[in-house]
């Protein structure tokens, strides 16, 4: 008996190998692990490097700007690259976890030796990498990570080097309050939001701009743990206290939670919410719950102008879906700025960062400005860049106006 | 607060409470026949509302009627994870009592990283949408709301915890491992097989945390990381209601259901900390749990 389970034991252990041995495997692309130093800065190719997550919670942010980087890529070396030398992209995971963000941000700028960096899309990975990416001179820019300090931390020093074409965190609360209070008039707001990291800040950014600016508070603020299963509890806090709107401040996750309660409990007031709450997995969790009174802030939507359209329908022709539009949107600006200022100044990467900084000219998909950065301001989207949005009949993300 | 919110806090409790129940009762009886149980019984939860998911998306998909698919997956997940019982027992229970250690504790733990993470690569890393056989109907009784699967869960736990409970106090069966439980030698003098019987509650025990599974999946958006919190929220209700005791479990899981609902009334952020603060007065003052036998050992 003692010897079959000892033979039971080791079975399993050999499965478990297996199993463990074909996890998933994200392609990473370029020729960074095969080829030494030497050769992948040869001279027909230069390398751009995405450090971005490809599996973990922020996945489809990572898949989304992906597509967006890829296309960028691909149109200015089929435009001619740069005086004949072609982009290469090396993409590599950072799995959502800030120790590996800095292991493959390193080994993108010691090995790869990469003129300029795009990523990541936690805000934590980022706090976690950029001193790398700043004393190595650089140029990062952010696509999707939020927090508000990315593009403070190093406001003071001679040259910042890390860029954002994302909306922070506090230009989305700017925006939400603008429309419910300077708009809509409305004086009683309710605030729910998770008690971890990203609502904390969020509830932050809310208390200190309604007192700042309105010199209001909310009438009620619920918190809720993250792995709280019901949220029923937050919405009747909500009907109880008559609020005229809810700010909501979570993730896709916990978005669709409060969705699921709001059908189950019924709220009087709309839903305001940041741009997580506009992600697909959303959608995908509670389908036709997304619909009427839910409101939250996008940079770009599909419908928003003619370039918009016609960036769509490109990915849409390229991959056969738009899995994460604005994802995508950010992800090729992101990318295209740091093309374009290769295209006027060459391969230098201190160069690159000064050209990216002083555009006059540029042009993207998203509300992204043709002066996008100034020396002081490392931010794209400021308030004027960002807007209300919803979903419509068919479930798609349209401008709220 | 109204009374509307006390008696919705309730219902939601009670819900909720009796999930936990059911998934305790895993701890319970396999504690009784091995005095080992398995900590991971809330990653056995958790396959079996994944495996539930996906096979009633699958079913339904075919064009097969919404029943027809939750009684398929329901019999699937009980086969699927009773047998992950089984091999539980097999691999990380029984090759370790016999060195008399606690080692247990942790090969337990370990087969629930690995369920853990190989549902990880099967379902990836995100939450799903468990579809609930009544759909999303609400039953709107004027003062409250309550979602029918709610309903369902409610009276679906309390008709598995009567069988259980006939099971094991009425049949010839369940006294067979009742003996074992309190003599392993005098029972197998009687020719009752302990080993087989640790393997029965095993895979028991594995049923019940996989129907568990399918009750509790379409109320939460189940994913590979909810495991945790329920085994340990099942554990806190196998305490408090005194391990070997099924009815004190019972009402444990209720207790502990209702109270964090209605601490989650004055602040939700403060629901799992002041349930977990009753928890602690209420083994400070009764060690034994609420409804354990007080056995007094003189030394």
């Amino acid at each position: 008996m003692k010897k079959s389970s000892a033979i039971f034991l080791v079975g399993f252990m050999v499965l478990f190998t297996i199993l463990a041995g074909c996890s998933p495997q994200v392609k990473e692309t370029g020729s960074a692990s095969t080829s030494d130093p030497v050769d992948s800065k040869g001279q027909d190719t230069f390398n751009i490097g995405l450090a971005i997550s490809m599996s973990g919670g922020t996945a489809l942010f990572g898949e989304g700007v992906k597509r967006g980087v890829d296309l960028a890529v691909k149109e200015f070396n089929d435009a001619g690259g740069f005086e004949g030398q072609q982009a290469n992209l090396i993409l590599y995971d950072d799995e959502a976890k800030p120790e590996k963000s800095i292991e493959i941000v390193q080994k993108l700028i010691n090995q790869d030796n990469i003129v300029a960096l795009v990523g990541p899309a936690n805000s934590g990975n980022a706090m976690a990498h950029i001193p790398f990416v700043q004393e190595a001179k650089i140029p990062e820019v952010v696509p999707v990570a939020t927090g508000t300090k990315i593009t403070q931390e190093y406001k003071d020093a001679d040259k910042n080097y890390i860029f954002r074409v994302a909306p922070l965190d506090g230009v989305q609360v700017s925006a939400i309050l603008k429309e419910l209070i300077d708009k809509q008039g409305l004086t009683k707001l309710g605030v729910i939001h998770d008690t971890e990291g990203y609502g904390q800040g969020g509830r932050e950014d809310i208390l200190k701009q309604m007192k700042e600016n309105y010199n209001m508070e909310p009438t009620v603020i619920s918190a809720f743990d993250p792995k709280e299963l019901n949220l029923e509890p937050s919405i009747r806090e909500m009907n109880n206290a008559g609020v005229e709107a809810v700010v909501f401040y979570g993730l896709a996750p916990q978005s669709a939670k409060l969705l699921e309660a709001r059908f189950n409990e019924g709220l009087d007031a709309p839903i305001y919410a940041t741009w997580a709450t506009g992600d697909p997995t959303v959608l995908n969790l509670v389908g036709d719950l997304v619909k009427d009174d839910l409101y939250f802030v996008q940079s770009y939507t599909i419908d928003q102008n003619e370039v918009a359209k016609k960036f769509h329908q490109k990915v849409v022709d390229t991959y056969g879906e738009d899995v994460f539009p604005i994802a995508t949107a950010q992800g090729y600006d992101s990318a295209k700025l740091i093309l374009d200022a290769i295209k006027k100044v060459g391969l230098d990467s201190e160069k690159i960062r000064d050209q990216i900084e002083s555009f006059t000219d540029f042009e993207g998909v998203t509300a992204i400005k043709s002066t996008p950065f100034t020396k002081e301001n490392h931010e794209a989207f400021g308030i004027d860049e960002v807007f209300i949005a919803t979903y419509n009949d068919d479930l798609q993300i349209i401008s709220a106006e | 607060m109204d009374l509307t919110d006390v008696l919705k806090a309730i219902i939601n409790g009670l819900v909720y409470g009796s999930v936990y129940a059911i998934i305790a009762q895993g701890y319970y009886i396999t504690f009784i026949t091995t005095k080992t149980m398995n900590f991971g019984q809330g990653d056995f939860v958790m396959l079996g509302s994944l495996i539930g998911l996906s096979t009633f998306t699958a079913i339904t998909a075919a064009g097969m009627g919404v029943w027809i698919a939750f009684i398929a997956s329901l019999l699937l997940v009980i086969v699927v994870v009773g047998i992950s019982g089984w091999a539980l027992e097999q691999v990380a229970i029984r090759p370790l009592r016999s060195w008399h250690s606690i080692g247990w504790i942790l090969s337990t733990v370990a087969v629930a990283m690995i369920v853990r993470n190989v549902a990880m690569l099967i379902w990836g890393r995100d939450v799903l949408m468990a579809p609930s056989p009544f759909g999303r109907a609400i039953l709107d009784l004027g003062i409250l709301k309550i979602r029918y699967h709610e309903i369902f869960v409610l009276v679906g736990a309390a008709v598995i915890m009567l069988l259980l409970y006939v099971f094991l106090k009425k049949s010839l069966f369940g006294k067979a491992l009742e003996a074992v439980a309190f003599n392993k030698d005098a029972a197998s003098l009687m020719g009752i097989n302990p080993r087989l019987m640790a393997s029965i509650a095993f895979i028991i025990a594995g049923t019940l945390a996989g129907v568990g599974g399918v009750l509790v999946g379409p109320m939460v958006h189940p994913g590979a990381f909810i495991g945790l919190f329920l085994g340990l929220k099942a554990f806190a209700v196998a305490i408090i209601g005194g391990i070997e005791n099924p009815r004190g479990i019972f009402i444990g899981g209720l207790l502990l259901g209702v109270s964090e609902n209605l601490f989650a009334l004055y602040s939700t952020s403060m629901k799992e900390a002041a349930a977990f603060f009753l928890i602690l007065v209420i083994l400070a003052v009764l060690p034994q749990g609420l409804f354990g036998k007080r056995v007094k050992e003189k030394f």
